[in-house]
């Protein structure tokens, strides 16, 4: 029994990564203070990662000591990613080849006496269970994440300190800002990685193994992230600006670790969707036939992948300074603070566009399926999302309207920010062309999609004031940003996700999740988040800043903030209804049909769950994919092995009967 | 209707001729295969580009006085040295390339050896060069462009050992004969990384060496 | 398509080329960031940036063979010469 248990233990890769990480992170901790030593150079002093961890957090100022100590420390967190990416078995096939060894077939081969769900603990190449692996690891970090947020705006609910100190305040803001990011992130990668391969007729990703390693490489960085409070936590929010974040804690250097580390995941993840979306689509899916979330996915990685360098440099710079004291951003000796916050926000504000054009993608791919009408305005949408993806890179200064930036950049990049209003328009305009005079089935997907749709419109709305000079400064750092950012990423990219989420789920699991509490699910988010921004939304127009950990009653936003903090409570708490939902009905819930929504998408014309190669022989994209409602249009023709046949009692929500076909027509094939 | 989805299907498997068919798994024809690198490389290249063009970005903000550019005191000799050295290093590589696209095996893997060789000397004369550049100014003394040149040679010759291990396995696995004219992948991919370590040295050399006027010492 | 496929030794000797081209560019420069008076322009970094430029389209064109990326059939002839 503890022969069998050990064996299976040895068998999930994330042990495995998690027990070698350990020891090498031992292992580069002890070479880092040899050689150090060696070269006369001040060690480690256990004493400070120690203290840190008991609540002393503040360094008055560092010492050589403190640098050394962290830069031993950072050395074991760079030591643990490769430890925990060799242990994990992500590097194996690679190291194979480089010896001229043959390495693995990189496929799944179930092993005599090990479960299978061992597969989404270990390393994969199978994009469905990569997909699902960043799922539910998307999840899990924002459920985390959210709860600091909770944690710190329960401190906000009344005047006064109640049960914060500054310090914890501050930690908190920082690491609930930097774990909704990595779990944004981690949801992108989630919705790209499960269903582009599907959407475009392939069986697999153009590199399977890149996409597994993409994979493993954001859970060390995430741990590292973690490590960040209990060393001390950081002060700087999730900005991390110079000189503050020079000067901060040991926390701070895990945190720049970190959010480098996962950068690999991004830059590497984005080349390996580009690659796909350009190799391997479908015979005859040319390029305006490919399903929209798939254009959504492509502008969102044409973004990833160049912007994440300049981020990956912003922190290593910082990290750089903290270790050698090149003084990239001490005004004193020449350097120049202005200049962080341009490299920064030359990523962060693209970023924001990463996480919400494959959202927009997702509320895209939902509307039609659920007015059953063709999309409208396809190519509008597919090239608004290139252009958004453009104009992205040239509006990251209006972030710095009250910084020391030249005075003269204000107005260039005012205009380049209300231009990007145009292309966002098109798709709003697209969207209720779509839904307009359709036969729109409310069902949970459609609501969330609706909801994205209502909330990204607000967020919308709510940015040209915060763009133009005349508003923007006096709204810059207060409420108001805030509120705006999260309506904006909350319509864009986090209830999409929800929609994607319960839209695919019968595809993933083969089963139907509760409608009841789908539904319930949705007014307690929407109500709840809708409430909580538009008080924000107050606050910051009276003027309450961001980032303060307390305020006076005489201002008068109390009884706001206490609105707030309740409804961000409820919803929250609407996040347990759908975890339950998820996996209650994953294993409970019942069979559903291979396309209970009746979609004319690739993915639905197969089995659920979809079977290990996704299609056994390669679909032929023949006609437009949202052709809804037109009779006889025909997107794709499948092998007849592919093409699943409807269950008998399987669960249909969209139960009236309808004259048009699914849109696909099975054929034989010539050789089968 | 039939012979229209044929087509396709033809195009994708060319190569089931071999036995084994993964469970429903269409093997992906070498040539397709290659041309997935090829872009994947080329796209891991430009985001490298973006990587060392920030990197310049700052070197340009920060090393600027009222006067214009300055640049730290470094040894002229040396620089266009090592410089020499990494470009010969890359027509080594690409003479590696051009020998085993013809399988001669014996130009191959001397050009790989000399390519190697001459990067590890590059490696080396830049650790000279701190050596050297440390007597006179740390990373922390002095303007900020002394820092910038250990940031940028920092950088660039992690990148440079990168590269290095790169060209070692490739020469390991060359005089074991895994290369063939047809089947060079490891080659390519190699001489592709090294020909862009070379590219942003040819920038960074210019950035560091020769644009402006020596700083000021500022104490 | 025998008259595009290139031998062997045309190869080297285009190697070499670019090698002796990238040498006087570098030579170039070297003059020009060493020497105290410019006649043309009035700081170096001008025609220093454009001559690195060139350096780097000439590696990226002749050593890192970028038109393989849209040209793929070009190399298979070469491969197919010896």
């Amino acid at each position: 029994m503890l022969i069998r248990f050990l064996r299976i233990l040895y068998h999930i890769g994330l042990v495995r990564g998690l027990v070698v990480g350990f020891i090498a992170s031992i292992v580069g901790a002890i070479l880092t203070n040899i050689t150090r030593a060696a070269f006369g150079m001040d060690t480690m002093d256990l004493l400070i990662p120690l203290k840190a961890l008991f609540g002393s957090t503040i360094w008055e100022a560092r010492t050589l000591k403190d640098q050394a100590t962290e830069i031993v420390t950072g050395m074991g967190a760079i030591f643990f990613t490769f430890g925990f990416l060799a242990g994990v078995g992500s590097l194996t096939d690679w190291f194979a080849w480089s010896i001229g060894r043959k390495g693995g077939d990189g496929h799944y081969h179930p092993k005599e006496g090990i479960p299978t769900w061992t597969r989404y603990l270990s390393f994969d190449t199978n994009h469905k269970v990569v997909g699902i692996q960043y799922g539910i690891t998307s999840i899990s970090v924002l459920l985390i994440g959210g709860l600091f947020a909770l944690i710190f705006r329960t401190e906000l609910a009344q005047p006064g300190l109640q049960f914060l100190n500054n310090q914890q305040y501050n930690n908190y803001i920082g690491i609930h800002g930097l774990l909704m990011i990595v779990g944004v992130l981690l949801g992108v990668g989630a919705l790209s990685n499960y269903l582009v391969p599907v959407m475009i007729g392939a069986q697999d990703m153009a590199f399977p193994r890149l996409n597994g390693f993409s994979y493993w490489i954001g859970v060390p960085a995430a741990i590292i992230l973690l490590l960040s409070l209990p060393m001390g936590g950081f002060d700087t929010g999730w900005t991390a600006y110079p000189p503050l974040s020079v000067r901060a804690p040991l926390g701070m250097q895990f945190v720049l670790l970190s959010i480098f580390i996962l950068g690999f995941q991004s830059i590497v993840g984005s080349i390996n969707l580009l690659v796909t979306i350009f190799m391997m689509r479908a015979p005859g899916m040319s390029w305006f036939r490919m399903p929209i979330f798939v254009w959504g996915v492509l502008a969102a990685s044409l973004l990833q992948f160049t912007a994440t360098q300049f981020f990956g440099l912003a922190f290593i710079s910082v990290l750089v300074e903290r270790w050698t004291n090149i003084p990239f951003y001490d005004p004193a000796r020449g350097g120049n603070v202005t200049l962080y916050q341009h490299i920064f926000w030359f990523y962060s504000h693209p970023t924001v566009y990463i996480w919400v054009l494959p959202g927009l993608g997702v509320i895209s791919e939902i509307l039609p399926v659920f007015s059953r009408k063709p999309l409208f305005g396809y190519k509008a949408i597919a090239l608004s999302s290139m252009a958004i993806a453009f104009m992205g890179y040239l509006v990251w200064a209006h972030h710095m309207f009250t910084s020391a930036m030249d005075p003269f950049l204000r107005l260039p990049f005012m205009l380049t920010t209300l231009t990007i209003a145009v292309p966002t328009g098109v798709k709003f305009f697209n969207w209720i062309g779509t839904l307009w005079g359709g036969k729109i089935h409310i069902s949970t997907p459609m609501l969330f999609s609706l909801g994205a749709f209502i909330l990204f419109l607000l967020g919308g709305l709510t940015g040209p004031p915060s763009g133009l000079l005349v508003t923007g400064i006096h709204l810059h750092d207060t409420h108001w940003v805030v509120a705006h950012f999260h309506i904006t990423v909350f319509g864009g990219f986090f209830f999409s996700y929800l929609a994607a989420i319960y839209y695919w789920f019968p595809k993933i699991t083969g089963r139907m999740f509760n409608e009841f509490l789908g539904r319930v699910h949705f007014w307690l988010m929407f109500g709840g988040f809708a409430t909580f921004a538009l008080s924000l939304f107050r606050i910051g127009i009276l003027g309450m800043p961001r980032r303060y950990a307390d305020y006076q009653s005489a201002w008068g936003f109390g009884s706001l903030n206490m609105l707030a903090t309740i409804a961000a409570f409820v919803a929250g708490s609407s996040m347990l209804v759908f975890v339950f939902n998820m996996a209650f009905s994953a294993r409970y819930g019942v069979k559903a049909a291979t396309n209970p929504w009746r979609s004319r998408g690739l993915e639905w014309q197969i089995a659920s769950p979809i079977p290990e190669f996704n299609f056994s022989a390669i679909p032929e994209i023949i006609g437009h994919p949202y052709d809804y409602g037109l009779p006889g249009a025909v997107y794709a023709v499948l092998s007849p092995d592919d093409q699943a046949s409807p269950l008998e009692d399987a669960y249909t929500p969209l139960d009236q009967p309808e004259s048009i076909s699914s849109g696909v027509v099975p054929i034989h094939v010539a050789g089968d | 209707m039939s012979t229209t989805a044929l087509e396709p299907i033809a195009h994708h498997g060319s190569v089931v001729e071999h036995e084994e068919h993964h469970g429903g798994l269409i093997p992906i024809a070498p040539e397709r295969q290659l041309q997935f690198n090829r872009l994947g490389m080329w796209l891991f290249i430009i985001s490298e580009t973006f990587l060392f063009a920030g990197i310049l970005i700052m070197r340009i903000v920060l090393g600027r006085d009222t006067e214009g550019f300055v640049r730290p005191e470094l040894s002229q000799g040396l620089g266009l040295l090592i410089t020499s050295i990494l470009l010969a290093s890359s027509f080594f590589v690409n003479r590696g390339e051009v020998a085993i696209k013809h399988n001669d095996r014996f130009n191959f893997n001397l050009s790989i050896f000399l390519a190697l060789v001459l990067g590890l000397v590059f490696v080396v004369g830049v650790a000279y060069e701190w050596n050297e550049v440390h007597k006179d100014f740390g990373p922390a003394t002095g303007p900020v462009i002394n820092g910038m040149f250990y940031f940028m040679t920092g950088i660039h010759a992690l990148h440079v050992i990168t590269g290095i291990i790169f060209l070692l396995v490739v020469f390991l696995n060359g005089i074991r004969g895994k290369y063939s004219a047809k089947s060079h992948w490891g080659v390519e991919s190699a001489a592709l990384y090294w020909h862009f370590v070379d590219v942003v040295w040819v920038f960074f050399y210019v950035a560091l060496y020769l644009i402006g006027t020596v700083a000021e010492p500022m104490k | 398509m025998e008259h595009q496929r290139k031998g062997k030794n045309a190869e080297y000797l285009q190697g070499i080329i670019v090698l002796v081209v990238l040498a006087v560019f570098t030579a170039i420069e070297y003059a020009i960031g060493t020497a105290d008076e410019l006649p043309l322009f009035s700081s170096a970094f001008i025609p220093l940036t454009l001559i690195a430029l060139i350096k780097a389209g000439v590696i990226v064109n002749y050593y890192m063979h970028i038109s393989h990326m849209w040209n793929p059939e070009e190399e298979e002839h070469e491969a197919h010469g010896e």
